[in-house]
């Protein structure tokens, strides 16, 4: 165990001193929690309307049309399986939304309205909780 | 680059708040407030069984669709918040949007939320049911 007491650290990058993949985080209470398990791994934010496009996200390197309402978001920097939980929110017009084919690199959202049509939606969030590769 | 070496961060002057300047470089945020506390990958088909998760210490089914999903490491109180999402379907497709599908989190009748646990439910036209992808993420404070 490394000690440190600083009141500001300036640094670039954080590794752990005796795994470089376990830093431990004090919590809110006295508990302990993982930085790595604790850090989204990706998020996103799209648009599929007219064109389907990212408007902001995190370690996400492309993203692909595969016809209303579907879309591929492919990872910058792949996970360690396929095993991740996603949360995602469609926001327009009380639409629903699915995962499928979860990848190492890449997973895939659908959007649909309540009659179960696909739609292409203005607004499409998703984040992605996992172990990155 | 300068690169930390360091096993554990607490904060000096309160062992429970790390500050760390945004991607804007003016505001700043909390570490400890910005990790999410617990996430869970299962599936309810069968025999419920966790995929990957974190601070998930046991996993139960209680029924038909019904999970209850325990903390290793509790949430100081039952405030906190997160997102569930079940494909509403045993197919291992799961790629339909005719189930009428939604995950819930809570059952009726239950203490739903709790600092040690919460209770997840997955629906499909109108009946519960054991759904093959459920993903749950939890944000809020730590014991």
């Amino acid at each position: 165990m490394s000690g440190l007491t600083a009141t500001t650290v300036t640094t670039d990058s954080l590794v752990g001193s005796t795994s470089a993949n376990a830093i431990t985080v004090r919590g809110e209470g006295s508990a302990t929690t993982s930085l790595q398990q604790g850090l989204a791994k990706a998020w996103v934010r799209y648009v599929t309307v007219s064109s389907t496009a990212i408007n902001d996200s995190f370690n996400c390197g492309s993203i692909t049309d595969n016809g209303t309402g579907g879309t591929t978001i492919a990872f910058s920097n792949n996970m360690g399986n396929a095993n991740f939980s996603v949360g995602a929110i469609a926001g327009q017009d009380e639409t629903f939304i699915l995962f499928r084919s979860p990848a190492t690199s890449s997973w895939t959202q659908n959007t649909a309205n309540p009659s179960s049509a696909t739609i292409d939606c203005a607004r499409v969030g998703g984040i992605v909780m996992g172990d990155l590769a | 680059m300068s690169t930390l070496a360091i096993n554990t961060i607490s904060g000096q002057t309160a062992a429970n708040s790390v500050v760390v300047i945004g991607e804007g470089g003016t505001n700043t945020t909390s570490l400890q407030q910005g990790l999410v506390k617990a996430w869970v990958n299962f599936t309810g088909v069968t025999t419920t069984t966790l995929r990957d998760s974190f601070n998930v210490g046991s996993f139960t089914d209680i029924g038909t669709g019904k999970t209850d999903i325990t903390y290793t490491n509790a949430m100081l109180n039952d405030n906190y918040s997160g997102s569930y999402y079940t494909s509403s379907s045993a197919s291992t497709g799961t790629y339909s949007f005719n189930n009428a599908y939604t995950g819930v989190f809570g059952i009726a009748g239950s203490n739903n939320r709790t600092t040690t646990l919460i209770k997840v439910a997955a629906f499909s036209t109108g009946a519960f049911i054991d759904s093959v992808t459920n993903d749950m993420t939890i944000v809020g404070d730590l014991a």
